[in-house]
This record gives structure tokens, C-alpha cells and sequence, in this order.
């Protein structure tokens, strides 16, 4: 258990951060009234968010062990414990998580009207499910978890959803579920593999497998976490997903639920299977560059502004495999920040085209041509959430993109320089986006009668606002608490040295 | 184990539960013909069941009637399992056989008695005392199909149900026979020792013998492809006789297959290994690809319950201990849940609707939120989805299989459980996403409320604390 | 050399993105709403003319913002080099605050407030890139010049202002994004460092880096910043004409080509250094390449008989000078081509404030209308001809010290200073083609038939006024070049 730093003081509270949004989710069957539904929800979330914030002011950037651990038995047959814990990789997911929460919660205010309650108690839940993904370090736990969130979100899109609700639901449900039940194989697989027999993570890793062996397993969980991403050839699923789901709905699948994916390739394909990792690296690059350009080709001529974000998530998490697997810190620390920064920016998105469809009914572009002129405080934030997207300078997106292009260049030029069109791209659809929607044509559809946004919904996107430029001008303290982890993690996959600076390591030959 | 213990009263003690049950048994049919308050039959019914219950956990292990007759852990796990499934039966029978007008006292004796021959296969320690409760619990069964006369379906259920269960008992009496033949012994703990000391691990004739015998046995288990009757039958008989058939009389023939294949020839599993791996398989992909096509949820329930055996057969594949007590925690969590299931189906029958048809769940979550809500746990938990204690069965299996090296059947049952997450996920459909034609008017009994009461603490229970059930199974097979 | 650090230049910057928060806030005030432009220009130009006198004792401003990443910053420096460019965009944006009030109110236009909140936030996009202290601070800046002007090229709201700023916005984030970024980050992953050199020699590559990669890099950065209007990535100069007219005297002075030009020669010099890029064989390729710019632009300038898109060729023309001048490598090229900077500015700007004046007093776009018409609008006139002679070269006006200074520098390289002399001659007889006649005409051609230029007269003083200053001060950096002469020569020494 050298690799678990337990929690000190004897409130465990990374368990307490899975417990309250769960027990808030029962308690909302006692609560009557769905106004007092709706502030219940977001206390809890908030307070959720609240609890969660010691985690960075007391994390241990210096190591890149796991903090804040807690270890119980659970199945003592099958050595499965509870074990918990978050290291450098997992922590900002972690915040983001919580600090989202609320957000949604803000955002179905007035957008959900019916089933109020069941709606609350699906957005706890997977609260609870989706940072037990980034908080488990027991394989089975961790898969529990993993496919807790597909119930909740299966329903959310289900029951709150557009008119295709039913089959995006449905497609959305069995193509994760089909992704990852070959994860539980290999789960198991390495199980037996080890010695002696473990669940457990952080022991799974450096264990030196065989590279048969190794390329399996890795294929296993590659299946299931390019589906989560969704990388190029995976993603059919997500368009119809984040169109038919509910606005909060759409936040979280974009903002957490991708970034499980990506996680699972940081948390275990590298680490576990570091030689398969070697081995299948190419491939993975070039499937990246082929979801970014296919995402921003595709983005390009959507007219459903949902749609158009949805494909602009596979081109932005095409650049986060891309920082994954050029396997230098620059790019992976790259990756990880991006993976926030998606979160933030295409969350903000998601939010803002609710804002509109509360207001005009539709997410057509064309129909909601010209709305600036009405509205100038919404374009204003949607102008920047836009150019976030596009990774606009100055803003977050464009530190992680330079961070993963320098990795992607220090790799290899070529593909580096496939992955530009893709930048390019992403300011040709976000502009175009914005071009609608501020300006419009010269005849634009009449849209007198719009109210600007108001103080709620003000409040929803500013903190997001508020990170776009604090990460994007200052990342350091975000970038600080990765260093050591990164750099275990690189050791680990190709034997690079701790401690050694990140940057020093990116000089060609 | 050859010594010969004789007759004594003590050797009935160790039949204590068996011996509760068939005083049970006759003390309904007295009752049903002297008393007129139907409810008494029920609740005496469940307190005898609970009695033995108790009683089983009292029973010190032994081997009675000249090794014919096993009282160990292995066999307590099952008859927990039996029991726990006629409990719940009964639950569920009280307020059923009121809508279906069934008023027949020897409704719940019979019930009795094919769990009492239950327990005499799952302690059967020889051939022949495995065919004779097999029999017992098949003649019932058979009955308890058939017994709503005035329905056409039934009464086809009951005669395709007997035939071929006729059938496959002449197949497994033929198989005894060659076994015996070839071994002298129908003990099946002698059984083994012959095998090896004889040298009959590769004999043609042995194998035809235990071929004949996993047939039968699979008969029992709806294991494709000897599946055939199984929708028909569960389809036709009464609700309450559906879910029994799918729990009780399966892991009954489970423990069987178990004690036959492991203990007997556990020396041959080369042999029988493969074939169990391709009958495992292909009744996940018969079942759970059939079940897509079902518009009654009752027959869609019943093909699940047949690629559920073919769940629970990775576990006697495994053909070691640790696949067997996965095996026993599976049969115990899908008693649970499937119980579960078919009480919120009994739960929605009515004078009008039988509650049979996937229609009549269409919005089922506005007109009655519990019941939606707890039919999805039992869905989920049935397609074996995290963080249910259907998926934790599931989990143990796999490991069991996987440990034995079945990687190939393994990644056939995650892709058939995909695909079975998709009927299950209909359900869902209907009752969440589409609207209701009509109200629903839901009664509950005591029973019915307890049976569900009983199914959610056990689904929940076993999700949250896993490890208990399974070290249980575990335990009961140290002594094995 | 002494490194002062201090936050002027941000304060500089601050000014100019206040007063945008200010004028948007101030919407439906329309005095209160140009005072506030007003008020930040001034405040601007004063902030950054007080750093002068320690910039010209050889100090240089450093205010580090943000530290990003390793060798990643947001720094600001005030160096001899943005001085030249700050000193005169910030002049000029006064300027400007006051005639673009002029016209936009003289014009009736709508959505004022907006086109004001653009102009300080294109402003503050160019003193950013001004004060830029490493490639990544003068990206950011330079986007930023890029998206907030791009409201102002579409002010219009009609087909043809649509179809002009989208032209605009496509070439210039696909360069910037396609050629620049790659560029960048390739820097970044070669040296570790984005900071620019101190001197505009070493460049900041180290020794060993493949001459092919910086070759490249050059390329990229040489054409990716397509704000310089480099042949063939022009096009979207002419197509943001449609832009009202003091936007285009903006464009085409100040934020817009200016900084693409400034970013250009910045990292030629201090990012490649004279040094590799002579021993690349850099400089005369670079020459001959823009030189091609300079004689095609010209030539359809010719062509053109609107009097905008006439002066938005030369504008190409004119901005491949500076960029010529910088790419002879040779300290008087050097020079002559950074004063351009300068003294194409107050010229160019001028020549459009004169043609906004033309068309708000007539509504007059071509230049065939305009015969006969100097006389109705002399100061305008005159002042149109001041700034022509400076574009054509002529003395005293400030165009004469580039032509001279870039003759010169022509002349140190003497195996290829016959093209380049014939270069300069065959343009400069060009420019005098196309401007001379609009001039003449204008006093001496005849008026059309019919024509009488009743109730004609010269345009709003707050226009005439900042054309009239814009013209006299092209005269005296002509006449007195010294002052931008101090800051040129401290950038070549």
C-alpha cells in the first residue's frame, strides 16, 4: 500500500464527496414541492463543490502518490477492496466535476418541467458515479462506477430528451455498454495475470507482462475508452446523444463523461500496458488526426448549433489522444489541461445553445440568426466560450492545444502538421457559429420579444468565464499539481526519469 | 465411503427441513379439505417453508442411508436457494390465484412437494436417489403447469412439459444405466474412485453415458439446445409457476449437474469442459437473440431466464470449486431478481390485463412510479448492469471462467449480454419514455408487499456487501 | 542598456481597453460615448510618448503579466522598435477618435457605439502588438487585432460588407492559425523559448538547429502573418474597402496592415536575426519576392478608378517597401524600411481621411467624379497632394527619407543592387502614375458636364482639422526626420 497516502484527520473525504450527492439523491423522495426539489439539489451540489475545494489547497504536489486514500475491504474472496484516492492525473477532474454539478443544476431551472424530482435525483447520482470513476483505484470498483453513469445518463437523455429521445438513448446505452464489457475480460484477465492475484490499480502497473498479453488487454480497454472519447471511428453515438439530450444532460456528457475516456487511457492503457502502448502509438496518432480533421470537417456543415459542438467535441478530444499518446510531459500535461478545458468551454457551449433554445425553440442556426442584436449579453459570453473553442489565445483551450502541438511536434512533424488543418477548422465552424447567431444575414428571422439573460443564468456561465481566462492566462497552478504525476507516468510507460524538468526533456535531436 | 451406515432414527434428523416440508405438505391437502379461509393455506405454506428454512441451517452435515443421501454444505446452499424461491412463490401466489380464480388447495402441496424432491436431488449422493427426487419434483411441476384448466395454453404447457420431460428422463435413466454398467456403482463418490481405477477416462461408452445424462440435466435447465419447451411452458403456466419453474427446479438441476460433473467426474472435465463451453454459449446467444423478437414480456422473461443458465453454466465449466460457488451465488442473486421481476409482473395483472404483454407497459413510470422503479432495478439487475447485484453474479462467473482459461466463451457472454441489455432496456422504454394508454390500477397484498419488500433488501443487500454470499458458497464447498 | 521593469506599456494597453468598456457602456450618450474615445487616445499617446525619453537613452521597458510555461510568458517590453509603431499608432488613433466622430455622425451611420468599442479594442490589439515582448504576446495580440475588427469591416450589415469580412476573417485566421501556429510551436519545441533576442542580430535559435526547419519557420512566419499584405495573401485588403472610411484609414495606417508589417519585420529581426538569415540566404529572396508585390500592386492600382481601392493597392505596394527595406539586411535598408513605418502611416492615413471627407461632403467614390473638384474642397485636396508626394518619394515630405535610406541600402550590396535600384525607380514611377493624376485633376481637370458642385462644401471641421494635421506632420518628418530617425537608428545599432 506504499503507493496510498491515507487521508489524515478522520474525516475520509473522498468518501464523503461520493455520500452527499447520493444521499441527497434519496432525500429528494422526502422533499415535497419541486421548487424546494430544484434548491435542494443545488445545496447539495454545491456543497459538494464546496467540500471538494480543500482537495486542491491540502493536495501534495510533490508526489505522485495517491492522496487523500481510504482502503476497506469489500470482497475479501476476490481481494476486491474500496480504495480510494487521487493523484495529480485525477484531482482536476475531480474539481471540475463538482464544480459543474451546480452549473447543470442552474441551467434545468426553468428548462425541465416535468419530473423535476427524478430529474435531480438522475444529475446526484451520476454526480456520485462519475467521481467515484475518478476517484476508484480498485478495478472492480472502478467498473462499477464506470457503468453506474450509463443508467442515469441513459435516462436523462431518455426521459428529458428531444424527439429521438428513444434511439439516442438507447444507441448511447448499448454502444458504451458494448465498449467496455470487454474492459471487465481483461479486468479480469490481469487479474489472474498478477501475482500475486490483485484488483488493485496502482499494483497492476510496471508489471511487466508479456507483450501478447499486453497488446490484448490493451485493445480491450482501447475499445472501451476510444467508444467514451469517442475517437473517429467510435463516434456515431455522441451527435445523437448531445442532440437529443436535455441541456444539462449534454453539459455533463461532454464536460465528465468523455473525459472517462481519455482518463482511462492516461489511468490504465499507459501505465499497465506500457509496451502495447509503444506499440499501438502510431495508429492512435493517426486516428486522432483523423477525428480532428473528420470533427472539424463535419462541424463545419452543421446547421444544428448542438450538433455543430457535439463534432467539435471528437475534433477537441481528438487533440487530447493526440497529447496522450505523443508520450512527452509536454504533450500529456497538455492533454490532461485540455481535458479540463473541454470540459469548461464545450459545457459553457452546451449551456449557452440551451439558453437559446429556452428562448426561440430551436437550435437551428439559421433560425436563430441575428439574435445579438437582442441579446448582447449572451453574445458576449457566447462570443467568448466561442473563441475558448477555437483556442483563441489568451484563452484555455489555446494553451493545452500549443501544449499538445509542441508534444506533437517533438514526436513526429508530420503528424503534428496534419493535426494544424484541424486548428484551422475549429476557428472556420466556431467563427461561422458566431457569424449566425451575432450577426445573421442581412434579412435575419424576427426575434423582437427576446429577453437578454438573466441573473440566474448570468451566474451559470460567469465562474466558467472566469476559468476560460484563468487558465488560459495563468495555468500554472492548474499545471503545477500534475508535474509529479506526469512525470511517474512517463517513467512508467517508457522509463523517462522523475523529477527531470518537463520542458527540458521536449528538445529534438 | 463404502461402509454401509445403516437405518436410524438419528439419520432422519439430518432430513429434518425434507421431513417439515412433506408433514407441511399433507397437513394443506387436510386443511384445504376441511377449512374454508383460503388465506390460511398461503401463510402456512410460507411458515412451513421458513421452518425448514430455519431447520437447515440447523442440521449438522452427515451422509445418511448408505452414502445415498448427502447432508453438507453444498447441498444446504441449494436448498437455501429452493426454499428462498418457493418463499417467494408463495408470496406471490396468495393475491395471483385470487385474479386467475385458482382455488385449488393442492396448488400450494404440490408446491411443497416438488421442493421436498428438489431436496432430494440437490442431497442426492447417488444416481438413483437424483432421479427419484427428480421425478418427484417433475410429476409436481407438471401439475402445477397444467392447472389452469380453463386456459388452452396451459394445458398445451403442461402436456409438452410432461412429454418431454418424460423424454429426457428416459435419456438420463439410460445414461445412469451405461454408467453403472461400465462402473458398478451408481454412488457417485465411488463413482470417481472407478473412473480413474478402471481406467475409464477415455472409454467411449462412459462418455455416451454421462452424454446422455448432461442432456437430461440440461433438459431441466432449459439449456440450449434442449431449450424448446421452455417458453412454451413458462409462457403458459401460471405467473407465479413461471417464476418458480425458472428458479427453484434450475438451481435444483444445478446443484445436480454440479455434484454429477465435479464430484463424479471431475477426472473427465477435458471432456466435458469443451461441451459445456459450446452449450453455455450457444444458450446465451438463443436465449438472449430470442428474447429480442418477444412481445410479451412473460415469454421475453422466459428466454432470459434460459440465457440465464447459460450464464450460470460458465461457472460449472470452470469445473473447480471456485466456479461452482460463482455458479451458487448466481442461482441465489437470480432467484432474487428474477423474483423480482415476475412480482411486478403479477403485481400488474388485473381482471382485464394479464400484464404479460411489453403494452401494458407503456408509461408505467407516470402511472405507478414504485413499481417502474423497482421493475428497473430488477431489469438492470438482470442484464447485469453495475452497480446491481446482478452484475456482481455476473462478475464472479466470468472471473471463475476466465481463471480456467474460457476466454473465448467469456468474451461470447459479454457480447451476448449486450445484446441482452437491449430487451431489458425495452422494458425501461416502455415504462419511461412513452406515454400510458390507460391507468393502472394496482392492488397489493401482504404478500405480494413482502415478496417485494424481500426482493429489494436482497438486491440491494447484495449489491452493497457482496462478499458474504459468496464466501457462504465458498464455505459449503470446503467440506465437498 | 538598462531594463526598467514597470507596467507602463501594459497602462499604455489599459487605456485603450477601458476606454472600449467605457464607450460600450456609454451607449446612449453619444457625447459622453466620443469623449471617452477621445479621452482614452490621448491618455495613451501620453502614456507611451513619456516613455520615450527612456527608451531613447537606450532603456527598454519590461513588464512580465502572466508566466504561463516555461519560457511561454506574457510579457510586454517597449523597445526602440514599438516605439516607432506605438508613438504613431496611438497619435494617429486620436486623430482618428476625432474624425471618426465626424463621419460617422456626419453620415448618419448606425450602430455607433459598437463601431467605437471595436476601434479602442482594435487599438488596444495593436499597442499590444506593439509592447509584445515574445512571439506568443504578439500572437494573442495579433488575433485579437484580427476578431475585433472584423465588426468593423462588416459595419455595413449588407451583402457586400458580409462578403468583404469574411474574406477578411478566412485569410487571416487560416494564416495565422495554419501558418503561424505550427511556426510558433515549432519555435517553442526547437529553443524552449519564445522570448524574443535583444538585438536584432543573434536571432534566438541555437547553433545546430537544420537550416531546412528555420527556412521553413521563415517561410511560415514570412507569409502567416498575412496582416503584411504580401502578395498572393492580399486579397483580403481590397475586400475590407467596403468598411466605412475611417475604418479603412485604420486598416490601412494603423492597426491593421501596420501590425501585420511590424510582426512581420519584429521576428525577422529578432526572432531569426540578421545574422541566420544572411547566412540562409535569406534577405535577397525575401527582397525579390516582395518586390514582386510592390511592381504587381502598383500596376493594379493603376486600374482601379474608385479612389479606395486605388489607395488600398498602394497600400500593398507601399507595405512591401518595409518589408523590403528589412530584408536587405544591411543597417540603412534597415532603417529606411522601419521609417516607413512611420511616414507611410501619416500619408496613407491622410489619403483616406481625404477620401472619407470627398465622400461625406459628395458621396463621391470614383475617381473620374472627382475632376474638377480641388477647387470646392481645396484643403482636402491639398492635403491629399502633400501625401501623395510622400508615397511617390518626393521631398520634403517623409516619404523622401525612405526612398533615400532604401536606395542606400540598395547600394551596400552590390551584387544585387541593380534589381533592386530599378525595383525602387520602376515603382516609384508607378505610384507617381496613379496618384499625381488624382491630384491634378482634381484642380485643374475640367468638371464633368452638368456638374456644378452646388452646395458642395469642404467636410465637417473634425474632419478637416485631423486630415490637415495628419498631412503637415507627413511635411515635418520629412523635413525633420530625426525624431523617428533616433528610435530606427537604436534598433539597427
Amino acid at each position: 500500500m506504499d503507493f496510498l497516502i491515507l487521508h489524515d484527520g478522520w474525516l475520509p473525504i473522498l468518501s464523503i464527496l461520493m455520500i452527499l450527492p447520493l444521499a441527497g439523491a434519496f432525500l429528494l423522495f422526502v422533499i415535497p414541492g419541486e421548487n424546494f426539489q430544484k434548491y435542494w439539489a443545488l445545496g447539495v451540489t454545491t456543497v459538494t463543490a464546496a467540500v471538494s475545494l480543500p482537495l486542491y489547497f491540502r493536495f501534495d504536489s510533490t508526489t505522485y502518490k495517491y492522496q487523500f486514500g481510504e482502503h476497506h475491504s469489500w470482497i475479501p474472496a476476490l481481494d476486491v477492496n474500496y480504495t480510494l484516492g487521487i493523484d495529480g492525473i485525477s484531482l482536476l477532474l475531480v474539481l471540475m466535476t463538482t464544480l459543474l454539478m451546480p452549473l447543470c443544476v442552474l441551467c434545468s431551472w426553468r428548462y425541465i418541467t416535468t419530473k423535476v424530482r427524478e430529474f435531480m435525483f438522475c444529475l446526484l447520482l451520476i454526480e456520485t458515479s462519475m467521481l467515484g470513476v475518478f476517484m476508484a483505484l480498485d478495478f472492480v470498483f472502478f467498473y462499477i462506477v464506470w457503468e453506474a453513469t450509463l443508467i442515469p445518463m441513459f435516462f436523462l437523455i431518455g426521459v428529458w430528451g428531444g424527439e429521438r429521445k428513444i434511439y439516442a438513448s438507447i444507441k448511447f446505452f448499448l454502444y458504451t455498454l458494448a465498449g467496455s464489457v470487454l474492459m471487465l475480460v481483461a479486468i479480469i484477465a490481469l487479474y489472474f495475470n498478477t501475482d500475486p492475484h490483485t484488483f488493485s490499480i496502482p499494483l497492476l502497473m510496471g508489471q511487466g507482462y508479456s507483450s501478447i498479453f499486453q497488446k490484448w488487454v490493451f485493445v480491450a480497454f482501447f475499445l472501451a475508452f476510444a467508444i467514451k472519447v469517442p475517437m473517429f471511428p467510435f463516434h456515431t453515438w455522441l451527435p445523437a446523444a448531445h442532440v437529443q439530450a436535455p441541456t444539462a444532460g449534454s453539459v455533463i456528457l461532454a464536460s465528465v463523461l468523455l473525459k472517462m475516456g481519455t482518463y482511462g487511457f492516461l489511468r490504465f492503457c499507459l501505465p499497465i500496458t506500457p509496451a502495447a502502448t509503444v506499440t499501438f502509438t502510431p495508429f492512435i496518432l493517426w486516428l486522432s488526426v483523423a477525428g480532428i480533421l473528420y470533427g472539424g470537417f463535419t462541424a463545419l456543415a452543421q446547421s444544428d448549433m448542438k450538433k455543430l459542438i457535439a463534432y467539435s467535441s471528437v475534433g477537441h478530444m481528438g487533440f487530447v489522444t493526440l497529447g496522450i499518446f505523443v508520450l512527452n510531459p509536454i504533450g500529456l500535461e497538455g492533454a490532461l489541461l485540455q481535458m479540463i478545458n473541454h470540459g469548461i468551454t464545450t459545457g459553457a457551449l452546451f449551456l449557452c445553445v440551451g439558453m437559446i433554445y429556452e428562448r426561440t425553440h430551436t437550435r437551428d442556426l439559421d433560425l436563430n440568426a441575428g439574435v445579438g442584436q437582442y441579446m448582447p449579453v449572451y453574445v458576449t459570453f457566447l462570443a467568448f466560450f466561442s473563441l475558448s473553442s477555437l483556442a483563441f489565445p489568451g484563452t484555455n483551450s489555446f494553451i493545452a492545444e500549443f501544449m499538445i502541438l509542441a508534444g506533437g511536434f517533438a514526436k513526429s512533424k508530420l503528424i503534428a502538421t496534419c493535426a494544424i488543418p484541424g486548428a484551422i477548422l475549429a476557428a472556420a465552424y466556431m467563427l461561422r457559429m458566431l457569424q449566425k447567431i451575432v450577426w445573421g444575414g442581412t434579412e435575419n428571422p424576427t426575434h423582437t420579444g427576446l429577453s437578454d439573460l438573466n441573473t440566474r443564468e448570468i451566474v451559470t456561465l460567469a465562474p466558467l468565464l472566469l476559468l476560460v481566462f484563468w487558465i488560459g492566462l495563468a495555468p500554472k497552478p492548474f499545471l503545477n499539481v500534475m508535474h509529479a504525476s506526469v512525470a511517474h507516468l512517463l517513467e512508467q510507460v517508457n522509463g523517462l526519469q522523475a523529477g527531470v524538468a518537463p520542458m527540458a526533456k521536449i528538445m529534438l535531436p | 465411503m463404502n461402509t454401509f451406515s445403516p437405518f436410524t432414527l438419528s439419520s432422519l434428523s439430518s432430513m429434518g427441513p425434507e421431513l417439515v416440508l412433506l408433514s407441511v405438505g399433507i397437513l394443506l391437502i387436510v386443511v384445504d379439505l376441511f377449512c374454508k379461509n383460503r388465506l390460511l393455506l398461503p401463510w402456512l405454506t410460507a411458515a412451513g417453508t421458513l421452518v425448514a428454512l430455519v431447520l437447515l441451517f440447523n442440521t449438522s452435515s452427515a451422509t445418511v442411508f448408505g452414502n445415498m443421501y448427502i447432508v453438507d454444505g453444498y447441498s444446504v446452499f441449494f436448498k437455501m436457494v429452493c426454499l428462498v424461491g418457493v418463499l417467494f412463490t408463495v408470496l406471490l401466489s396468495e393475491r395471483y390465484l385470487e385474479i386467475e380464480k385458482l382455488h385449488h388447495g393442492e396448488y400450494y402441496s404440490l408446491l411443497i412437494f416438488c421442493t421436498v424432491g428438489m431436496m432430494a436431488m440437490v442431497s442426492g449422493g447417488d444416481l438413483i436417489v437424483v432421479y427419484l427426487g427428480l421425478e418427484l419434483m417433475a410429476l409436481s411441476a407438471y401439475c402445477l403447469v397444467g392447472l389452469l384448466k380453463q386456459d388452452s395454453r396451459s394445458n398445451e404447457a403442461s402436456l409438452k412439459y410432461f412429454l418431454m420431460g418424460a423424454f429426457s428422463t428416459g435419456l438420463l435413466l439410460y445414461g445412469i444405466s451405461l454408467i453403472y454398467g461400465l462402473t458398478g456403482t451408481t454412488d457417485l463418490s465411488v463413482l470417481s474412485e472407478r473412473v480413474v481405477s478402471l481406467d475409464l477416462m477415455n472409454n467411449h461408452a462412459l462418455l455416451v453415458g454421462l452424454g446422455l445424462v448432461l442432456v437430461a440435466f440440461c433438459f431441466k435447465l432449459a439449456a440450449a439446445p434442449f431449450h424448446m419447451w421452455a417458453p412454451d411452458v413458462y409462457e403458459g403456466a401460471p405467473s407465479s409457476i413461471t417464476a418458480f419453474l425458472a428458479v427453484a427446479p434450475k438451481a435444483a438441476a444445478f446443484a445436480v449437474l454440479g455434484r454429477v460433473l465435479i464430484m463424479g467426474f471431475g477426472d473427465v472435465h477435458i471432456h466435458w469442459g469443451p461441451l459445456i463451453a459450446f452449450i453455455a454459449v450457444l444458450t446465451m446467444a438463443i436465449g438472449n437473440i430470442a428474447a429480442i423478437a418477444q412481445k410479451s414480456l412473460k415469454r421475453m422473461l422466459a428466454y432470459s431466464s434460459v440465457a440465464h443458465a447459460g450464464y450460470a453454466l460458465l461457472g460449472i465449466l470452470a469445473g473447480n470449486n471456485e466456479g461452482l460457488s460463482a455458479t451458487m451465488n448466481y442461482l441465489f442473486i437470480y432467484a432474487f431478481m428474477n423474483m423480482g421481476a415476475f412480482a411486478i409482473l403479477i403485481m400488474l395483472c388485473d381482471n382485464k390485463r394479464r400484464g404479460e404483454q411489453l403494452d401494458d407497459y407503456r408509461g408505467l413510470a407516470k402511472t405507478n412510479p414504485l413499481a417502474a422503479a423497482l421493475m428497473l432495478v430488477f431489469l438492470f439487475s438482470l442484464a447485469g448492469i453495475p452497480p446491481t447485484a446482478g452484475f456482481i453474479g455476473k462478475f464472479y462467473l466470468l472471473v471463475a471462467a476466465i481463471h480456467a482459461g474460457y476466454i473465448v466463451t467469456v468474451v461470447a457472454a459479454m457480447v451476448f449480454s449486450v445484446v441482452s441489455a437491449y430487451y431489458y432496456l425495452r422494458v425501461v422504454r416502455y415504462m419511461y419514455f412513452e406515454n400510458a394508454e390507460q391507468e393502472t390500477a394496482v392492488s397489493m397484498s401482504p404478500g405480494m408487499t413482502a415478496a417485494l419488500v424481500l426482493a429489494m433488501i436482497g438486491m440491494v443487500g447484495m449489491a452493497i456487501f457482496p462478499g458474504p454470499i459468496l464466501s457462504f458458497a465458498g464455505k459449503s464447498l470446503i467440506g465437498y | 542598456m538598462e531594463v526598467i521593469i514597470s507596467s507602463k506599456p501594459l497602462v499604455a494597453m489599459l487605456c485603450a481597453l477601458f476606454g472600449a468598456i467605457l464607450v460600450s457602456l456609454s451607449g446612449r450618450k453619444p457625447n459622453i460615448r466620443e469623449s471617452w474615445s477621445v479621452a482614452a487616445a490621448v491618455c495613451m499617446f501620453g502614456v507611451i510618448a513619456s516613455m520615450a525619453p527612456e527608451v531613447m537613452a537606450g532603456n527598454i521597458y519590461k513588464y512580465q503579466l502572466f508566466d504561463m510555461l516555461p519560457g511561454l510568458s506574457l510579457t510586454f517590453r517597449a523597445d526602440a522598435f514599438s516605439m516607432i509603431f506605438a508613438i504613431v499608432a496611438s497619435f494617429l488613433w486620436i486623430l482618428a477618435a476625432f474624425y471618426s466622430m465626424g463621419y460617422m455622425r456626419g453620415l448618419q451611420e448606425h450602430a455607433q457605439t459598437r463601431f467605437n468599442t471595436c476601434f479602442a479594442l482594435s487599438l488596444f490589439g495593436a499597442i499590444g502588438v506593439a509592447f509584445a515582448d515574445n512571439l506568443f504576446t504578439l500572437y494573442l495580440f495579433y488575433e485579437i487585432v484580427s476578431i475585433c475588427t472584423y465588426p468593423l469591416v462588416a459595419h455595413h450589415q449588407d451583402e457586400e460588407g458580409y462578403s468583404g469580412a469574411r474574406k477578411y476573417i478566412v485569410y487571416l485566421t487560416t494564416t495565422a492559425k495554419g501558418l503561424l501556429l505550427p511556426a510558433m510551436i515549432l519555435i517553442y519545441v526547437l529553443t524552449g523559448s519564445l522570448d524574443f533576442a535583444d538585438n536584432i542580430h543573434t536571432g534566438i535559435f541555437p547553433a545546430g538547429v537544420s537550416s531546412v526547419v528555420v527556412t521553413i519557420l521563415y517561410i511560415c512566419c514570412l507569409i502567416g502573418f498575412a496582416k503584411n499584405g504580401l502578395m498572393p495573401f492580399h486579397n483580403w485588403l481590397p475586400g475590407a474597402m467596403v468598411a466605412p472610411t475611417p475604418v479603412s484609414a485604420l486598416l490601412h495606417a494603423v492597426a491593421v496592415v501596420k501590425v501585420g508589417v511590424f510582426s512581420t519585420t519584429r521576428v525577422m529581426l529578432y526572432v531569426f536575426g540578421t545574422d541566420q538569415m544572411s547566412a540562409l540566404n535569406l534577405g535577397v529572396p525575401t527582397a525579390y519576392f516582395v518586390s514582386f508585390t510592390i511592381i504587381t500592386a502598383s500596376i493594379i492600382a493603376l486600374t482601379k478608378d474608385n479612389l479606395k481601392a486605388r489607395l488600398a493597392y498602394s497600400t500593398v505596394s507601399q507595405l512591401a517597401y518595409i518589408i523590403l527595406g528589412v530584408a536587405l539586411l544591411t543597417p540603412n535598408g534597415i532603417e529606411g524600411g522601419l521609417v516607413h513605418i512611420a511616414n507611410h502611416a501619416f500619408a496613407k492615413i491622410t489619403l483616406f481621411f481625404c477620401a472619407g471627407a470627398i465622400y461625406v461632403a459628395t458621396r463621391k467614390k470614383t475617381i473620374s467624379e472627382m475632376a474638377g473638384l480641388g477647387r470646392t474642397m481645396p484643403f482636402t485636396f491639398a492635403a491629399f497632394g502633400i501625401a501623395s508626394l510622400s508615397m511617390i518619394g518626393a521631398p520634403p515630405v517623409g516619404g523622401f527619407v525612405t526612398k533615400w535610406k532604401l536606395l542606400v541600402g540598395a547600394m551596400e550590396m552590390p551584387a544585387h543592387s541593380i534589381g533592386i535600384l530599378l525595383v525602387l525607380l520602376a515603382s516609384t514611377l508607378l505610384n507617381a502614375a496613379y496618384f499625381a493624376p488624382v491630384t491634378y485633376r482634381a484642380f485643374f481637370g475640367k468638371r464633368p458636364v452638368g456638374e456644378t458642385y452646388e452646395g458642395i462644401k469642404e467636410a465637417p471641421l473634425s474632419m478637416v482639422i485631423p486630415l490637415m494635421i495628419a498631412a503637415i506632420i507627413s511635411v515635418i518628418i520629412g523635413i525633420y526626420p530625426d525624431f523617428m530617425m533616433t528610435f530606427v537608428n537604436m534598433v539597427t545599432q
